[in-house]
């Protein structure tokens, strides 16, 4: 990351396998009140037919835009005229979550929302299960100074990054 | 007399029940559509799948695509899924392309119970699309009752 990249507070950067979809639209779109949503991701851009069926997820009213990380970048530096309290980041992995930061977008916090029950991950949240790798990337984002929280929807208490690394290190297979 | 032209029926039905109908939902929600549904009618060709709290898309899509294999697919495939632009629906629309190029594959939303009772009763009676624009027509009959206003009674 480029060290002049000035500290972003987004409405919400968020870490969801699912991206879009009713759990994010709901409590989080709409609470919030969310003008712009921009989904981080290279495999939505090379598919036409699942970011058509996403897109249907979006209320009226709320700019979509779907980017790989190098483009989003770009487009979040400029900020297009939304606030960035006004802009929700989906990412569907922490290490895109990484590599966006890396590449200057310096957003100050982070919100792990969902990544699901897959083998080599180890349950640290309800809706919550890490691989090596992404302890990995959630642990170098945090040493950049990022503030990781892991919550599914705003009603649930969040569960700070301390917490997790204390469940993580209860694990005998860490 | 009367029995064995029952199942004279039913045989001839069986025979043409051609069309796979799929429901798609957040949790529970659709396994409880059919079981609800089996109470007005019968709910044979119809499957059910609930996306799980903790599970990922990927898996969902893959436990649909396993499904499609497995279902009555010669005239096409209806899916039913609970709320438009959710995963359930999004992972059904990616699944789709699964499916014999040649074969209609609909997926329909915001499913509700008018829905899948019409989607249920017309699969073995009528054409495809015959048969989704009925279900459509079911699901966007909304009406609402209300009751009049009074000064007295409780």
């Amino acid at each position: 990351m480029a060290p002049e990249s000035p500290v972003r507070r987004f409405g919400l950067v968020r870490v969801d396998e699912r991206l879009l979809h009713g759990q994010v639209v709901l409590n989080w779109v709409r609470t919030l009140g969310m003008r712009r949503i921009v989904v981080v991701d290279d495999v939505l851009v090379g598919d036409e037919l699942a970011r058509q069926a996403m897109a249907l997820a979006v209320p009226a009213g709320v700019d979509l835009d779907v980017a790989d990380v190098a483009a989003a970048a770009e487009s979040l530096a400029a900020g297009r005229g939304t606030l960035d309290a006004d802009t929700m980041v989906l990412v569907r992995g922490a290490a895109i979550a990484l590599a966006l930061r890396r590449a200057g977008v310096a957003y100050a916090h982070l919100n792990v929302g969902f990544l699901g029950r897959a083998a080599g991950r180890v349950r640290v949240h309800p809706q919550v299960y890490l691989s090596p790798d992404e302890l990995e990337a959630l642990r170098s984002l945090a040493a950049q100074g990022v503030s990781i929280s892991f919550q599914a929807v705003p009603s649930e208490a969040p569960l700070d990054w301390g917490s997790v690394l204390g469940r993580v290190a209860r694990r005998s297979a860490w | 007399m009367g029995t064995l032209y029952l199942a004279e029926r039913r045989k001839a039905r069986q025979e043409v029940l051609l069309i796979g109908v799929l429901l798609v939902s957040h949790g529970a929600l659709a396994q409880e559509m059919v079981r609800t549904a089996s109470i007005l009618v019968p709910v044979r060709g119809a499957v059910a799948l609930g996306l799980q709290v903790d599970e990922t898309p990927e898996s969902f899509e893959v436990r649909i695509r396993d499904v499609l294999g497995g279902m009555p697919s010669a005239d096409g495939l209806l899916v039913l899924a609970d709320l438009v632009g959710g995963t359930p629906y999004q992972r059904a629309v990616s699944a789709g392309q699964a499916y014999p190029a040649g074969l209609p594959y609909v997926v329909v939303g915001p499913m509700n119970l008018a829905m899948v009772v019409e989607a249920l009763l017309g699969l073995s009676q009528a054409p495809f699309e015959e048969l989704v624009a009925h279900v459509e027509r079911a699901g966007g009959a909304v009406h609402a009752y209300r009751r009049e206003l009074s000064q007295h009674g409780p």
